[in-house]
């Protein structure tokens, strides 16, 4: 086993072989990515701007596919089931995912842009269980207090900070096993992203965690794990800790140090 | 690549090489006064030893301080962290050393008797030698990232502890049962306590060499036992 990869035990999520392309150019994105997640743990994809960090992710929950003339290679095992054998929509389900930008549904109040995932998909809920949801949900992202008083206002005239929490708290409506955030605290001032770092913390005891970022900072203080990819190859992954202390890779070293990216 | 943090950096290094030959200087001090055999220590030599040791002390402190500011405010990683924390335990260490030397000096003041003295100088000379030999390479071996200077160092520690024990040994079957005036005995003790002063050195070469290894290899090898110590060197070499 290259001594660059951590062998995990009983992973929530098994990559092997990974290779996505956009369109029929032979030119990969992520190119032979082969990596296991660990349950219940932070994990950080980091590397250079066009590494393909975003690209895994979102092979993660198929949402690469949502671009046309994608080409797949290789399996992924959510629980060791084969992901291209469940329904996006289940899957994506389970696999829940946050973006760089907060994008709360505009037209919708905060209530319904916690449970809009049950909505947009046409899944009938009673209401108790609805409010029961987006109590829940809105607690578990340090949100009700702030916005019990006003769940029929629209979610636009959050803070920044705030709209991001409420992206999580609909991802989490969902009750997913993994929840994928790319890039999530970018767009973010340092006291908002210190509340979602700490919420993603707390987060971790009941969710997988796989986090693309590009501050260094950011992934040595939350992660357990960290990924370092470089030209859509997986070139290390280990803990957390001894990747930032003693790299195996000279180019994860280079990364870390400053001397690229 | 941060300016400002590589500058940084440099500065910590560069204190650190000065500090270094300071240390250097001291010891070579030490070797000089052992050589003339005699327990009469030149008064200008031993205003320059004081003088250096106070510019040690201060160096400790600076380095120490340099090495927390860059940490607080580039947070470095991987090797650059790594070799700020060496910098960090070896200044601890190089300050010990001196206060060694200035221990030392102040022993050899104090004999007695200057002829059990010179019988026994050869022995001390040696030890003296294996030591300031393990400090040089032990600090060479940071300074040129080494990594067999600080391997030899290591492994060199058993012979100064096994030059140590028989010089005790040596010294005692001299001196006993023949007569033992106060003056015999008070030497001997003070050559004792120069002898254990000089293995001191050796010990905090050793810290200074296992500092090196963790800088160049992220391995932590303190207070493992020379089995293990073997274990893991090869481990680096292989």
């Amino acid at each position: 086993m290259n001594e660059a990869i951590t062998e995990i035990k009983d992973p929530i999520l098994s990559i092997n072989n990974l290779s996505i392309s956009y369109g029929t150019n032979g030119n990969f994105a992520v190119k032979d990515v082969s990596v296991d997640i660990k349950k219940n743990a932070i994990t950080a994809i980091m590397g250079p701007s066009g590494c393909g960090k975003s690209t895994l992710l979102r092979g993660i929950n198929r949402m690469h596919e949502l671009y046309s003339n994608t080409e797949t290679l290789g399996n992924i095992y959510l629980n060791n089931d084969d992901i291209t054998k469940i329904n996006p929509i289940k899957l994506r389900r389970k696999i829940g995912m946050v973006f760089q930008r907060p994008n709360p549904f505009p037209t919708m109040n905060i209530y319904d842009n916690v449970i809009a995932g049950y909505k947009l998909n046409g899944i009938k809920i009673k209401k108790t269980k609805k409010d029961e949801i987006v109590e829940q949900s809105l607690k578990d992202v340090a949100l009700w207090d702030e916005v019990k008083d006003s769940l029929f206002q629209r979610g636009t005239f959050l803070s920044g900070g705030q709209q991001q929490r409420l992206c999580i708290a609909r991802a989490l409506a969902y009750k997913p096993e993994v929840i994928l955030l790319d890039e999530p605290t970018s767009a973010l001032d340092p006291i908002a992203t210190s509340r979602i770092e700490d919420l993603l913390v707390q987060l971790k005891e009941n969710y997988t965690i796989i986090l693309v970022t590009h501050n260094m900072s950011q992934a040595a203080r939350i992660s357990d794990y960290s990924i370092f990819m470089y030209l859509g190859e997986l070139i290390e992954y280990g803990k957390t800790k001894n990747m930032f202390t003693n790299p195996v890779d000279k180019r994860t070293e280079e990364y870390l140090t400053g001397k690229f990216g | 690549m941060s300016i400002k943090k590589e500058e940084d950096i440099q500065k910590v290094k560069k204190d650190f090489e000065e500090y270094s030959n300071l240390i250097l200087i001291q010891l070579k001090f030490l070797q000089k006064i052992i050589k003339s055999e005699s327990n009469i220590v030149p008064d200008d030599i031993f205003k320059e030893i004081k003088k250096h040791e106070k510019e040690i002390d201060k160096f400790e402190v600076k380095v120490s301080e340099k090495v927390i500011n860059t940490i607080v405010l580039h947070n470095p990683v991987a090797s650059e962290l790594r070799q700020l924390m060496a910098c960090y335990r070896m200044s601890v260490n190089m300050e010990r050393i001196g206060d060694l030397v200035l221990n030392i000096v102040r022993y050899i003041k104090k004999i007695e008797d200057t002829k059990l003295y010179t019988d026994f100088i050869d022995a001390i000379d040696n030890i003296l030698l294996s030591s300031i030999g393990m400090v040089e390479k032990a600090l060479l071996s940071f300074a040129n990232d080494d990594i067999e200077y600080a391997i030899w160092t290591i492994k060199n520690e058993e012979i100064v502890d096994e030059l140590n024990h028989s010089f005790i040994k040596n010294v005692i079957k001299k001196t006993y049962p023949k007569e033992k005036s106060q003056a015999k005995l008070s030497t001997f003790l003070t050559m004792k306590s120069i002898v254990s002063n000089i293995e001191r050195i050796a010990d905090n070469a050793t810290d200074i060499a296992e500092a090196t290894i963790y800088s160049l290899e992220g391995k932590d090898i303190r207070h493992k036992s020379i089995k293990k110590i073997d274990k893991e060197i090869d481990n680096i070499t292989s």
